[in-house]
């Protein structure tokens, strides 16, 4: 066999391929790298659903201990006209007296929480 | 400047990567090692270390693909300690499309592949099986062009020396 002849014989042939597996192979090596980044997004994610939670919770309960405050005012409110009322007689006009007494105490406390030297007192 | 080191390219974009150059690429490794085992785990290794080291694996140059695989398969060698085809590892060649496989031409061409030095084997790869100029297997093998066309012919020779040591 000459060398041309070699060189001919060597074109009639190839070397084998690769089994069908090392595509697959190299593929799955490859996915858990890529996916490296997903955790970070989960994290991310689940901190501000966290977030978000917490400010709706912190919302939620700061309305209600608002409510409850304003209901236990206004029911201590009621119970002082309704007994300053039952000592001028009960009568309508001694509930419209009562009320005004109620809301003149009401409003010299304020007046008060309002003036420095009353807080210091 | 810290290079940002993006996850690299999308599965779908690895896949026609492999596609088009990996065949090839394990052929390279495997006439190298004379080993099909090795030569699938280096294409293996050569393609995820190049999804941690590039931005964008569709744009690496061919080249770089390639010569990973040959620094491998070289470094591969060295710790082995020996150069030789292991042979044993079924087929090295089968016959290209269109061709007649004739089994015993076959054989024997295979054999006398699988007789020559690492580095004869690989530019008889180069330019007879996969069609590389001279220029293009220097540049690969980072060898001046006269030793390649040189290598090439001892590779024949020894090959032809072989092929009438069997008649």
């Amino acid at each position: 066999m000459t060398g041309d002849d070699l060189e001919q014989a060597l074109k009639r042939y190839r070397v084998a391929g690769p089994p069908a597996r090392l595509r697959s192979r190299i593929l799955e090596s490859a996915t858990p790298k890529r996916e490296r980044s997903l955790p970070v997004w989960i994290a991310v994610s689940s901190l501000a659903a966290s977030i978000l939670l917490l400010i709706g919770g912190a919302s939620s309960v700061y309305g209600k201990v608002g409510r409850s405050a304003s209901d236990e005012s206004e029911r201590t409110r009621r119970e002082q006209i309704a007994s300053t009322a039952a000592v001028l007689g009960g009568s309508s006009l001694g509930l419209e007296e009562a009320t005004a007494a109620v809301q003149a105490a009401e409003s010299d406390a304020t007046g008060a929480l309002a003036r420095p030297e009353a807080r210091i007192q | 400047m810290p290079r940002d080191r993006s996850p690299g390219p999308a599965p779908e974009d690895l896949g026609q990567v492999y596609d088009r150059l990996g065949p090839e690429l394990y052929r390279y490794a495997r006439v190298i090692l004379g080993d099909a085992k090795e030569a699938e785990d280096v294409v293996h290794d050569v393609f995820i270390a190049a999804l941690q080291t590039t931005e964008t694996l569709p744009q690496v140059v061919d080249g770089y693909l390639f010569r990973s695989v040959r620094n491998a398969c070289w470094a591969l060698l060295k710790r082995r300690h020996r150069e030789e085809d292991r042979g044993g590892d079924g087929d090295l060649l089968e016959a290209a499309e269109g061709s007649e496989d004739v089994i015993n031409e076959r054989l024997q061409v295979q054999a006398a592949l699988r007789s020559l030095p690492v580095a004869q084997r690989e530019v008889v790869y180069l330019r007879s099986f996969e069609g590389r100029s001279f220029r293009e297997i220097a540049e690969l093998a980072g060898d001046s062009i006269n030793l390649v066309t040189s290598r090439y012919r001892h590779a024949l020779d020894n090959m032809q020396r072989f092929l009438q040591g069997l008649k």
